[in-house]
């Protein structure tokens, strides 16, 4: 996750430098790749419209969760999209003589329709290695609340690998 | 299944969105459009100026002459303006109650979106003071008669973009809230949106009738103190014997004594009898953990009952809600 570079003069700007990539790979992990811009986008501009990004006490939480928010929003219209991208995902990663390691496009799809918030939680914890605390801080909910979304994720990967 | 599992079966799925993320919009792309303002030239020539403050002269002197010898007020008086057809106006402190005008009242139809189900909701004002909430059939809880106020808190604000998604379609839609701190929108669906800003502890919302307020309050949670006053003020319409008010759906079944494990309970309304269909099992509510969770521990006995307290109000999606309760997944 960012890390403020001390010393330096902070603007919006660098501010939004700063917090560019883990914004995007947040927002990507919501919406996809190719909506991750555009979700920024709007996110960014509503925001710099109200306020400085100076004034808040962390820019980067405060943007992710607007990032969060407006991705459950704007969910529904990026569906067909991200299933276009999920059919044809067939993604291995390592060795795929490795069965736990060979991933399917099954897999992806199951990700994909988790709800927003429970794929925050996956990405935060599991892909951002971010313990559930931090986790929760970042989107500004309870570390329970981020822990019962990893259960409710969790338990929709179980599912899927007891169906297989 | 260990958590390694779970980790390596999540960073699959999101591999394919997160193995080609482009950089992002630039900062100059993020800034609103600005005017060019054309400079001048060259100077105006000088009759320009000379017309120029001849008029403002005699304009001047015109007011001058008008104001000292007619008896027009010395004070403007400001355009009435018609009733908004949109009340999001914060009513004053005795007002409060009054939530609707008197007269007839609105008969406005309202469509609300679960957000993330896809499902609606539909209510309807059936009286000048009141909200009436239905749950769809499908939605496997039952509803229960409840007047509710919802404090707003001060903790919410620490999610400023997160959506009051208070009543749409249309154009009536209300908010009883600090008017100032929250405005709304109709986002591209025609549902009307609030954006939240920092509301102020005490700001809140007036539900009554068939109600239930998960729904609206997608994100909120409720400060400890708050849901202690609003469990106070909630009175449940509650069948005679008293339960159940909430249904599982399939109810929640534990095989044996062995196997019970902790039941975490995120509430989801305060005051729900949660009931517990094991054939065996007496529960007692402990206390909050650290997190504000509720736990419940079951022992081997009786059929379990729970009376739950107000301990944590965190309003989830339908689906979690219909996922109420559920065991603590303690494998990490």
């Amino acid at each position: 996750m960012c890390r403020f570079t001390s010393g330096e003069s902070v603007t919006d700007q660098s501010i939004y430098l700063d917090v560019r990539g883990p914004l995007m790979r947040f927002a990507a992990s919501l919406v996809g790749p190719d909506n991750a811009a555009d979700l920024v986008s709007e996110v960014l501009v509503a925001t710099l419209q109200r306020r400085s990004l100076m004034s808040l006490e962390n820019p980067q939480a405060y943007l992710m969760q607007a990032v969060l928010n407006r991705a459950r929003s704007a969910r529904r219209r990026m569906d067909k999209e991200l299933d276009a991208l999920y059919r044809y995902a067939t993604v291995s990663r390592g060795d795929e003589a490795n069965a736990d390691v060979l991933v399917r496009a099954d897999v992806v799809r199951t990700v994909a329709r988790l709800p927003v918030q429970q794929r925050a939680a996956i990405y935060l914890v599991y892909w951002a290695d971010l313990e559930p605390y931090e986790a929760a801080d970042l989107l500004g909910i309870r570390p329970a609340t981020l822990r019962r979304y990893l259960h409710l994720a969790r338990k929709k990967l179980r599912r899927y690998l007891n169906e297989q | 299944m260990n958590n390694d599992s779970y980790r390596r079966l999540a960073q699959a799925g999101l591999a394919p969105l997160l193995e080609d993320v482009p950089p992002g919009p630039e900062w100059e792309e993020l800034m609103p459009p600005t005017q060019a303002v054309p400079a001048l030239r060259r100077r105006p020539a000088a009759w320009v100026i000379g017309f120029g403050t001849a008029t403002v002269v005699l304009i001047v002197f015109g007011i001058a002459t008008l104001l000292s010898t007619s008896d027009l007020p010395s004070t403007l008086t400001t355009v009435a303006q018609g009733e908004p057809r949109v009340s999001s106006s914060l009513p004053t402190q005795d007002q409060q109650e009054r939530t609707w005008p008197a007269g007839d009242p609105p008969t406005v139809a309202f469509a609300v979106e679960l957000r993330g189900e896809g499902k609606e909701l539909n209510a309807v004002l059936p009286n000048g003071d009141a909200f009436a909430w239905r749950f769809p059939e499908d939605l496997p809880i039952e509803t229960a008669t409840a007047s509710i106020k919802a404090w707003i808190t001060e903790d919410n604000a620490n999610n400023p973009e997160s959506y009051d998604i208070v009543l749409a379609q249309g154009d009536v839609a209300t908010w009883f809230g600090n008017a100032d701190l929250v405005s709304g929108e109709l986002d591209h669906d025609g549902v009307y949106v609030y954006t939240r800003r920092d509301l102020p502890s005490g700001s809140y919302l007036v539900i009554t009738g068939d109600a239930w307020i998960g729904w609206i309050f997608s994100n909120y949670r409720i400060s400890d103190q708050d849901a202690e006053r609003l469990a106070n003020l909630i009175s449940i319409g509650a069948s005679s014997s008293g339960w159940p008010l909430l249904s599982l759906d399939p109810p929640l079944r534990l095989a044996a004594p062995s196997e019970f494990p902790p039941l975490a309970l995120d509430l989801w309304h305060p005051s729900f009898v949660v009931s517990l269909y094991p054939e065996g099992c007496i529960g007692s509510a402990s206390e909050g953990d650290a997190d504000g969770s509720y736990v419940v521990r079951c022992v081997e006995g009786g059929p379990l009952r729970v009376d739950v307290s107000v301990q944590q109000l965190d309003f989830g999606s339908a689906e979690e809600i219909a996922n109420g309760v559920e065991p603590v997944d303690s494998g990490g």
